[in-house]
């Protein structure tokens, strides 16, 4: 298979606004053929950006969004019956290590630890992919890249990834924008205007300043996105807050209803 | 024309100090955590707690109304103590709920600029902060039209004042319709206006305090009354506690309480950070509450000397410095505690109590069950089940000529062992000689769950360790090790765990640090860290409110960047917020009935870590 599709420009590439010098440092992993982590809590823009690099570095995308029940074969294969015949179907890591491509383990540390074990020779300098059941042992080739994601948070109390299998990558930290970057991926993304997109994210900064205290999780972009796509169909700003960003959450009335108050003192009463 | 006045005001003081909207009175307890999590969400200091305070008397109107009034006017005013933020107990003081809780978050928002106002610039203080929160908060520009409008209908008519009072109402008023207004007033020491319903007060303790100084004829049993109030409010005075209804739980007195109680009475005491401890001043202290607090303290029986050696527990160490952390100058201070290793002298042979062995052997049953971690492998070569995948590959590749001659098509449950490691480090301090019922103590109970808390885990076959902690000062962090890791859960640990003691006070951080080294030398993959406490972290000199929780906060964080998952269970009577201040929202557990404790500790370790 040929891998040969050029390098795109970056206005037909989906939409992501760069933080730090992530898309640089995604590239020269790329071309030193370094599997990467990236950190950061959910919502924060981990998924566009693999989606983004993909597109810029001319590969296919492959993703899998970990969870507890995935096995070993639902990552490289398993063989099928029909048609009164057996065949061998790839799964998504080998069909990603086959086309050259990036395979995305997203939330890999909801997956159990056996499960993830089989990517373990593609994350050394061997980067080669056994498969037990057909004896096939694949070569990586250059082009291949494999990328996985979690969430650091410590509310998983005791899954978190081994420091063993954190050390086989390159790892790249991500948190939620800061408040004028935010401010503009809401206004793009939602396609609401700068000045609504403002508050929302100056909103988010305060919210935020309850994780762990009161609450579990953060306000997201990906939530403020939400609000303000409610907010320009018409629904009135604190319904779509109380929608998209208290109730999502917190199933605490009390929380809900602070958030609320939170909000209209940033938006006032509507 | 002076008694006319007299009169007057007297009429217009009952009446507006009466004037109160009944129906329309908001309670800080309906609203209570909604404010605490709208005060954070604004920026308030996330180390502080809410608190309430019920009326007492303003500082101005001690000698002013009280004179021309005869009676004070009572009134309960926001303001800022050590880590609390104090709100009234209850708003009515306007005719709508709707404004009342209006109200309620004004003041909170105003809080959250962490600022107490000015002693001396009050209203110019207030002024500011008004302004701040205007800006930063525009969404509650038009709430405070509302609120302002109806606070300047409750003040006095200027005309109606002495004349000593109008330029100052005046200026208040000019403030409350406008805080953008140019104001020059402040308020001497004779006169003091009504208060302001929408502004914070700078803490009537301190207050009194300075006065007494000055005046030299404060009246000190009103001023004990009022600290005294403050401390009931919080529910840590001791007297209170001891009339608590028993059938609920909880309990005599807390040592903590005092400590908290003498800040209220020696003021520079929270100031100077005693870094080099000195016992006789600290017994000074604890000599002025035992005066002033009466009652209450003839209950307490300290015991500031260590035990005489014949009677005292084994030192095994002289002492293993660890560092401790100082917020205030963002420093870990090496080698500032010392730490000994100790043996409990056991005298007598462990005799539980009939329920607590039943409760035990009931648990214990549950736990056998989960011994044996059973897993399903598959491509085994014999087993109870056959294995689907492995049978199609071998069709496969039989199909393709290429069969193994020892095809593994069964799947076997096997035994897989644990990769957990668990400390359990418990409090020890004296607090726990607090009663709960009967003659039951809390060291009663802690000392049961231990117990239990082992029959459990060894019949489940896992990899544990119990100790505990007490401290007396940087010098003196004691450290028990009931069962280590290698030991094995028999009667000797058995016979540990029922000679603990309550011991002194509560250096968290220290013992944190010292479990963490012995449960980061664990080999296994997870390691669970739970620490069992009835109480805020305190210690005799200043290791005590803020220092103390930003000290064991530092030591939870260190424990978890060593890969350690701290997880808190708290006894504490209510479910403080310093709990998720040092712990994190997701890792503590409050146990509110704590005679549920020996019960739910082992069952909040299986939830943990199944
Ligand atoms: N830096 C960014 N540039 C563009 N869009 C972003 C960015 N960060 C977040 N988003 C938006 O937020 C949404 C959620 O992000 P996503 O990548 O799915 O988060 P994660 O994978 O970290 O959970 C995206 O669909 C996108 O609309
Ligand atoms: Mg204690």
């Amino acid at each position: 298979m040929s891998n040969t599709s050029p390098l795109k420009h970056s206005d037909s590439l989906s939409y992501y606004q760069q933080q730090n010098n992530e898309v640089a440092l995604f590239e020269s992993a790329w071309h030193n053929q370094l599997p990467v982590l990236l950190k950061g809590p959910t919502g924060c823009g981990k998924t566009r950006f693999v989606q983004h690099m993909a597109e810029k570095l001319g590969r296919k995308l492959y993703t899998v969004a970990c969870h507890e029940d995935l096995t070993a074969s639902d990552l490289i294969g398993r063989h099928l019956i029909g048609d009164g015949e057996t065949y061998w179907q790839d799964g998504p890591l080998t069909r990603a290590v086959r086309e050259g491509a990036i395979c995305y383990l997203d939330e890999v540390v909801e997956a159990r630890k056996d499960s993830i074990v089989v990517m373990h020779p593609l994350t050394d300098d061997r980067r080669i992919l056994p498969i037990d059941r057909t004896g096939e042992l694949l070569n990586a080739p250059p082009e291949f890249m494999l990328v996985v994601s979690y969430n650091p948070g410590y509310q998983n109390l005791l899954k978190g990834m081994k420091p063993s299998t954190k050390q086989r990558f390159m790892s790249m930290s991500f948190d939620y924008p800061e408040r004028e970057l935010e401010a503009e991926i809401v206004a793009k993304e939602a396609g609401v205007d700068l000045e609504l997109a403002k508050l929302l994210a100056r909103l988010a900064g305060h919210i935020r300043q309850l994780k762990d205290h009161d609450l579990e999780e953060s306000a997201s972009t990906r939530l403020l996105i939400y609000a303000a796509t409610l907010i320009k169909s018409g629904i009135s700003i604190s319904e779509a807050c109380r929608a998209a960003i208290a109730e999502p959450l917190s199933d605490d009335i009390e929380v809900v209803e602070a958030l609320m108050q939170v909000m209209n003192a940033q938006l006032g009463d509507d | 024309m002076e008694e006319w006045v007299g009169v007057k005001w007297h009429h217009y003081i009952t009446n507006k100090s009466t004037l109160r909207y009944r129906e329309a009175t908001v309670k800080l307890s309906d609203l209570g955590k909604r404010l605490a999590v709208y005060f954070r969400a604004l920026g308030g200091d996330p180390g502080l707690s809410l608190a309430e305070t019920s009326d007492y008397i303003h500082d101005g109107h001690r000698t002013f109304l009280q004179k021309m009034a005869g009676s004070g006017v009572k009134q309960a005013l926001p303001h800022f103590h050590n880590e609390f933020f104090f709100l009234p107990h209850q708003i009515d003081c306007f005719p709508s709920k709707k404004a009342n809780e209006a109200l309620y978050y004004w003041l909170t928002a105003l809080a959250s600029l962490n600022h107490t106002p000015h002693k001396h610039h009050w209203i110019k203080h207030n002024q500011y902060l008004s302004q701040q929160i205007l800006n930063n908060w525009p969404g509650l520009r038009s709430r405070y039209k509302i609120l302002s409008r109806l606070q300047l209908q409750h003040r006095p008519k200027i005309s109606s004042l002495p004349k000593k009072l109008q330029p100052v109402e005046r200026a208040l008023q000019k403030v409350i319709a406008d805080p953008w207004c140019d104001n020059d007033i402040e308020v001497g020491h004779d006169v003091q206006p009504l208060p302001v319903m929408l502004w914070l007060y700078p803490s009537p303790i301190n207050t009194v305090a300075e006065r007494r100084d000055q005046d030299h004829q404060g009246d000190q049993e009103q001023e004990q009354k009022l600290a005294a109030k403050n401390l009931g409010d919080k529910k840590y005075k001791a007297e209170q506690m001891d009339d608590r209804d028993q059938g609920d739980g909880l309990i005599a007195f807390r040592l903590e309480s005092l400590f908290t109680w003498s800040e209220f009475l020696n003021l520079d005491r929270s100031e100077e950070d005693t870094d080099d401890e000195d016992l006789q001043s600290v017994a000074d202290d604890l000599d002025k509450i035992t005066v002033s607090s009466g009652k209450t303290a003839s209950k307490v029986k300290l015991d500031l000397d260590l035990p005489s050696a014949e009677y005292d527990d084994v030192v095994l160490t002289e002492g293993i410095l660890l560092p401790e952390w100082h917020y205030k100058k963002e420093q870990l201070i090496e080698k500032q505690c010392a730490l000994q290793t100790m043996a409990l002298n056991i005298t007598e042979p462990a005799q539980w109590r009939e329920e607590t062995r039943k409760q035990a052997k009931i648990l214990k049953r549950q736990f056998e069950t989960l011994k044996p971690q059973r897993k399903w492998l598959d491509r085994q070569e014999q087993g109870d089940e056959a294995d689907l995948n492995s049978f199609l590959d071998f069709s496969v590749q039989r199909s393709m000529g290429q069969g193994t001659t020892d095809p593994n098509l069964y799947r076997q449950l096997h035994q897989t062992n644990r990769d957990l490691s668990t400390l359990l480090l418990a409090d020890l301090s004296l607090s726990t000689d607090a009663f709960v019922s009967g003659d039951r103590k809390v060291i009663d109970v802690i000392r049961e769950s231990l117990y239990i808390f082992g029959e459990c885990l060894s019949a489940a076959g896992e990899r544990f360790s119990i100790t505990g902690f007490a401290s007396k000062l940087r010098s003196h962090v004691r450290y028990y090790e009931l069962k280590g890791f290698e030991d094995s859960y028999d009667d000797t640990v058995r016979n540990r765990i029922y000679a603990i003691k309550p011991n002194y006070y509560t250096r968290m951080g220290a013992a944190i640090r010292y479990a963490t080294k012995q449960l980061a030398a664990q080999k296994t993959g997870q390691k669970l860290l739970l620490i069992l406490t009835d109480g805020k972290p305190n210690d005799l000199d200043q290791y005590e409110g803020r220092y103390g929780m930003e000290d064991t906060k530092h030591a939870v964080n260190a424990a978890r960047k060593e890969g350690l998952v701290p997880f808190c269970i708290s006894i504490d009577i209510e479910p403080h917020d310093y709990l998720a201040y040092i712990f994190g929202g997701q890792s503590f557990l409050h146990i509110k009935h704590i005679e549920e404790l020996p019960k739910k500790l082992p069952m909040l370790f299986y939830q943990l870590t199944h």
